[in-house]
C-alpha cells in the first residue's frame, strides 16, 4: 500500500522541506509587505492620500454604482467647467475595475465592505502578489534562492512602497505587478518557445495596458530584447514563434482600451514594436532560405545572408521614417520625448516641469530609496552578463534602460525598483552560496561547483536562516585542482558581514517607510516638544464647509492641484484639475490668479465661477502653499498669454522674488496675493513679531490694506490653510473709478443780446415773402419789414 | 424601543473572552502543523503514491481547526463575527 511509506519518506524528502520553505517564505513576504504599507492607516484613519487617489476613487465609486457600462462611457460635466471630461476615454480602467470586481465578489460573499477600504487597501494586497511575482521572475532566470530573496527585499524596499502604501490608490499600485507578471510569462515563454505562454503574456500585456500608460516601457523593452538577440547571433525559432504570438495578440488586446484606441499603430512609441516584428520574419525567413538553399559555399551564403539582413532592417527603418514624416504615424508625445530632452518640457510644456516628480533624481534618493540594493545591483548584472543566456539578455537591458530613465525622472525611480531587487538578489545568492557551503575538504573542480551552482538541486536561502542542509554535489576528485575551499572563519565572518547588511537593510526600509512616505497629505501632523500630536485637518475641514454649505451647482476655482480633491471631497464642480489636459484652460485660471481684482473678475465673470479656493500656509508655515507656487502659474499663464502677463513684473529690480514691502507692485496687487493675505495684516502670531508675519516667507508682508470689491470672503479654515472667497455678483450700477469727465474748459462769455430797448422785437432772417395764388419768386427778396401775409 | 433594551439580557459569550488569545494560538498552530503536512505530502507524492484518504483525512482535520482558529482570531483581534 502506498500509504505506508508516508511519514519517514515525507520528513526525510528535502524536496518537500524545501517547497514547504519555500511557501512559508513567500507568505510571510506577503504579510511583511501587506503590514510594512500600514503605517498611515494606524496612525490616521482610512482615508485615500494624496490627490490623484481622490479622482480614481470617484471613478470607483461611479463604477459601483452605476455599472460598467455608464462608468465606460462616462462624461464628467462636473470636472473642467465648462468643457466637461469623457472620463471613459481619457483613464486607464484596469485600476477601478479590479477594484470594482473585488467588491463585488466580497459584496456577493455578504461580507459587507465598503467600497473606499476596497481602494485603500488593494495597494498592499497587490504589493504581495508583486512579490510573489518577483518570486517567479527571478526563479526563471537564476535560482529559487534568489528568487525567495528577491521576493524579500521587493516586499519591504522603500522605492517601491512610496507608491503603494494603503491608501494610495493609484495606478502603479497595480502596475508593478502587472509589468512583472508579464516580464515572467515572457522569460517563460523565451525559453519554452510555446504559444500558450506567449498568449498568456500578451494577456497579461493586455492587464497592464489597462493599468497604467507605462505600458510603453513593456512594448519597447521585449522588441528590444528580440532586437539584441538578433545582434547577438541568438535567433532560434522559439523566440521566432514566442515575440509573433506576442506581438499580434498583445497589439489587438491593447487596442480594446478606449483609451489607448489607434494609437499603436499611429504613435511612434509603437512602431520599435512593429519595426521588429517586420525584421524578425524578414530574418526567419532568410534564415529558412539559408537552410534550404545551398548552391553557394557556406562564407558567401554568409555574407549574403547579413547583407540581406541588413537590407531589410534598413527597408523597415526607412518605411518607419517614412510615414512618421507623411504624418501617419504621430512623432513621440511630450512626455516620453521629455525623457530624451529633459531640457524639452521647461521651455514648452511647463506643466510638465512643474511637477516636482519629474525633476531629475539626486543621489541621495538613490540611495534612500534603495540603500545597499544600489550597491550591489552592479554585481548582480556582471553576473548576468558572465553567465548569459537568452533571458539574462532581457534583465541586463531592464536593468541599463531602467538606470536611464530613473537618472531622467524621480518618478521613474518605481520601475528601477523591481530590477534593482532582483539583480541584488542574484548577487547575494551567489555570495551566499559560496560562502554557506559546507565544503568537506575534498578538492573539487571549479567548473563542477559553478554547474551544480545552477543546476544540481537548490537549496533555500532567505535571509533570516542560517542554512547548512546537506546539497547533493558530485565531488570529484582532481588531484592536480586548486584548492578551492576556504577556511571555516572567512565563511562565518563573511556570512555574518552579510547578514548584517541586510538586517540594516530591513531597518532602514522600515524607517523610511514610517518617517518618509506614510503622510497621508490631506491630513497634517505636527509633533510638539513633549511628543503629543497636533493634528491639522483644515484640508478636509474647507471641503466638508463647501459640501454643506454651497449650491450643489456651485463651480469652484482653484489651481489645479487640488482640483480633484474638490471633486471628490466636496462634491463641486472644479475649473481645472490634476488631468492638465488642457492647458490654455490652466493659463486662464493662472491668468485670473495673477491679474489684478478687476481683470481677474472679467474672466471670472466669463467662467461662471462662483467661488475661489487658495491654498495659504503663513500661519502654521505650510510650504506648500499658493504663493510658493505662485510662479509657475505665471509661468503658464505667460505660455498662453504673452503679452498681459511677464513673468519679470512680479520680481523686483534686483531679481527677487519678495512679498514684503520691497516686492513687486504687481506682485503685490494681484488676486492671488489679496486672496492670501486679506485680513492677514491685523493677525499677530506672537508677540515677537510685527502683525501679518508670514511664517513661510520669513518677511513681514508689504500690502496690509486689502480691500475686495467683487469678492468677500466666506471660509478661512482654523489655522488659516485653506481660505474659499465668494465671487459676488456684478453691481447694479458700476461705480466709475476715473474722475469724471470735465466740461466747460473754455471760460464762458455771457452772452448779450443785440435787442436794444426799442428794438425788442425779433426777426426772421431770410424769411420768404408768400402771397397766396401768386408763385414764389425766385429772386432773393430783401427781407421785408412788412408782416408777412399768412399762409 | 428603550424599555425593551433595557429589559433584554445582557450577550455572555459561551467561550470566557480571556481565554480567546490561548484558544487563537493552540487552535491555529495544531491547524498550520496540519496544513503543512499536507501540503508536504502533496508536494512529494506522485500519482502512484497518493492515497486518497489520507489526503482527505489530513485536510478535515487541517481545515477543521484553521476554520475555528481563525474564527478565535477574528474574536481576539476585535472583529466580533
Amino acid at each position: 500500500m502506498a500509504g505506508e511509506s508516508n511519514i519517514r519518506t515525507a520528513l526525510s524528502n528535502p524536496a518537500g522541506w524545501q517547497s514547504l520553505l519555500s511557501f512559508s517564505i513567500l507568505a510571510l513576504a506577503y504579510l511583511a509587505a501587506f503590514s510594512s504599507r500600514l503605517f498611515a492607516v494606524i496612525r490616521f484613519e482610512s482615508i485615500i492620500h494624496e490627490f490623484d487617489p481622490w479622482f480614481n476613487y470617484r471613478s470607483t465609486h461611479h463604477l459601483v454604482n452605476y455599472g460598467f457600462y455608464n462608468f465606460l462611457n462616462w462624461f464628467d460635466e462636473r470636472a473642467w467647467y465648462p468643457l466637461g471630461r469623457i472620463v471613459g476615454g481619457t483613464v486607464y480602467p484596469g485600476l477601478m475595475v479590479t477594484a470594482g470586481t473585488i467588491h463585488w465578489l466580497l459584496n456577493s460573499l455578504h461580507i459587507t465592505v465598503h467600497i473606499r477600504d476596497v481602494c485603500v487597501f488593494l495597494a498592499p494586497t497587490f504589493s504581495g502578489l508583486t512579490s510573489i511575482a518577483t518570486y517567479l521572475l527571478t526563479k526563471e532566470l537564476w535560482s529559487q534562492g534568489a528568487g525567495l530573496l528577491a521576493a524579500c527585499f521587493i516586499a519591504i524596499v522603500p522605492g517601491y512602497i512610496s507608491r503603494s502604501v494603503a491608501g494610495s490608490y493609484d495606478n502603479e499600485g497595480i502596475a508593478i505587478f502587472a509589468l512583472l507578471f508579464t516580464y515572467f510569462l515572457w522569460v517563460k515563454s523565451v525559453k519554452t518557445g510555446s504559444i500558450f505562454w506567449a498568449g498568456c503574456t500578451a494577456l497579461a500585456y493586455f492587464y497592464m495596458v489597462s493599468a497604467w500608460g507605462g505600458y510603453v516601457y513593456i512594448i519597447n523593452l521585449i522588441p528590444l530584447h528580440v532586437f539584441v538577440l538578433l545582434l547577438m547571433g541568438r535567433f532560434s525559432y522559439r523566440i521566432f514563434v514566442a515575440y509573433c504570438a506576442f506581438f499580434i495578440l498583445g497589439l489587438v488586446l491593447s487596442m480594446q482600451i478606449p483609451f489607448v484606441g489607434f494609437q499603436p499603430i499611429r504613435t511612434s512609441e509603437h512602431m520599435a514594436s512593429a519595426g521588429v516584428f517586420a525584421l524578425l520574419i524578414a530574418y526567419g525567413f532568410l534564415k529558412y532560405l539559408h537552410t534550404h538553399l545551398s548552391s553557394l559555399t557556406k562564407s558567401e551564403m554568409r555574407s549574403l545572408f547579413v547583407f540581406a539582413v541588413a537590407a531589410s532592417a534598413a527597408a523597415v527603418l526607412m518605411a518607419v521614417v517614412y510615414l512618421t514624416y507623411a504624418g501617419y504615424v504621430a512623432p513621440w508625445s511630450g512626455r516620453f520625448y521629455s525623457l530624451y530632452d529633459t531640457g524639452y518640457a521647461k521651455i514648452h510644456i511647463p506643466i510638465i516641469a512643474s511637477v516636482s516628480e519629474h525633476q531629475p533624481t539626486t543621489w541621495v534618493s538613490f540611495f534612500f530609496d534603495l540603500h545597499v540594493l544600489v550597491c550591489t545591483f552592479p554585481a548582480g548584472v556582471w553576473f548576468c552578463i558572465k553567465k548569459i543566456n537568452d533571458e539574462r539578455v532581457f534583465i541586463v537591458l531592464y536593468a541599463i534602460s531602467a538606470s536611464y530613465f530613473a537618472g531622467v525622472m524621480v518618478r521613474l525611480m518605481l520601475t528601477l525598483t523591481p530590477v534593482v531587487c532582483i539583480l541584488s538578489a542574484i548577487a547575494f545568492s551567489n555570495v551566499l552560496e559560496r560562502y554557506l557551503v559546507d565544503d568537506t575538504p575534498k578538492i573539487h573542480h571549479i567548473e563542477d561547483e559553478s554547474e551544480d551552482d545552477e543546476e544540481g538541486d537548490k537549496r533555500n536561502k532567505s535571509k533570516d536562516l542560517y542554512d547548512k542542509a546537506g546539497k547533493v554535489r558530485k565531488i570529484r576528485h582532481e588531484p592536480s585542482g586548486e584548492p578551492e575551499s576556504l577556511g571555516g572563519n572567512v565563511k562565518t565572518i563573511v556570512v555574518m558581514a552579510v547578514m548584517m547588511i541586510l538586517m540594516m537593510f530591513a531597518v532602514h526600509c522600515t524607517w523610511v517607510t514610517s518617517n518618509a512616505y506614510s503622510s497621508p497629505s490631506v491630513v497634517l501632523a505636527s509633533y510638539n516638544h513633549d511628543g503629543s500630536r497636533n493634528i491639522l485637518d483644515d484640508f478636509r475641514e474647507a471641503y466638508y464647509w463647501l459640501r454643506q454649505n454651497t449650491d450643489d451647482h456651485s463651480r469652484v476655482m482653484s489651481w489645479w492641484d487640488y482640483g480633484y480633491q474638490i471633486a471628490g471631497m466636496a462634491n463641486r464642480t472644479t475649473l481645472v484639475d490634476n488631468n492638465t489636459w488642457n492647458n490654455s484652460h490652466i493659463a486662464l485660471v493662472g491668468k485670473a490668479m495673477s491679474s489684478n481684482e478687476t481683470r481677474a473678475y472679467e474672466i471670472m465673470k466669463a467662467l461662471d465661477v462662483d467661488y475661489v479656493l487658495v491654498i495659504f500656509g503663513g500661519v502654521i508655515g505650510y510650504s506648500g502653499d499658493d504663493i510658493n507656487k505662485f510662479l509657475w502659474m505665471v509661468r503658464i499663464a505667460e505660455g498662453e498669454h504673452p503679452k498681459e502677463i511677464r513673468e519679470g513684473d512680479y520680481f523686483t529690480p534686483q531679481g527677487e522674488f519678495r512679498v514684503d514691502k520691497a516686492g513687486s507692485k504687481t506682485l503685490l496687487n494681484c488676486l492671488m496675493y489679496k486672496l492670501c493675505y486679506y485680513r492677514f495684516g491685523e493677525m499677530q502670531l506672537d508677540f515677537r513679531t510685527p502683525p501679518g508675519f508670514d511664517r513661510t516667507r520669513n518677511v513681514e508682508i508689504g500690502n496690509k490694506d486689502i480691500s475686495f470689491q467683487h469678492m468677500e470672503e466666506a471660509y478661512t479654515t482654523e489655522h488659516w490653510l485653506v481660505r474659499i472667497y465668494k465671487v459676488k455678483k456684478q453691481d447694479n450700477r458700476v461705480r466709475l473709478d476715473h474722475t469724471a469727465r470735465k466740461t466747460d474748459i473754455k471760460p464762458k462769455t455771457k452772452f448779450t443780446s443785440r435787442k436794444s430797448g426799442k428794438r425788442k422785437r425779433g426777426f426772421i432772417k431770410n424769411k420768404m415773402l408768400i402771397k397766396k395764388g401768386k408763385r414764389p419768386s425766385s429772386k432773393n427778396k430783401k427781407p421785408s419789414r412788412k408782416t408777412s401775409s399768412k399762409k | 424601543m428603550s424599555s425593551s433594551l433595557e429589559s433584554m439580557a445582557r450577550y455572555i459569550s459561551p467561550v470566557n473572552p480571556a481565554v480567546y488569545p490561548h484558544l487563537t494560538l493552540v487552535l491555529m498552530g495544531i491547524g498550520i502543523f496540519f496544513m503543512a503536512w499536507f501540503f508536504v505530502y502533496e508536494v512529494t507524492s506522485n500519482k502512484y503514491t497518493r492515497d486518497l484518504y489520507k489526503e482527505l483525512l489530513v485536510s478535515l482535520v487541517a481545515s477543521l481547526f484553521m476554520g475555528f482558529g481563525v474564527l478565535f482570531l477574528l474574536l481576539w483581534v476585535g472583529i466580533y463575527v
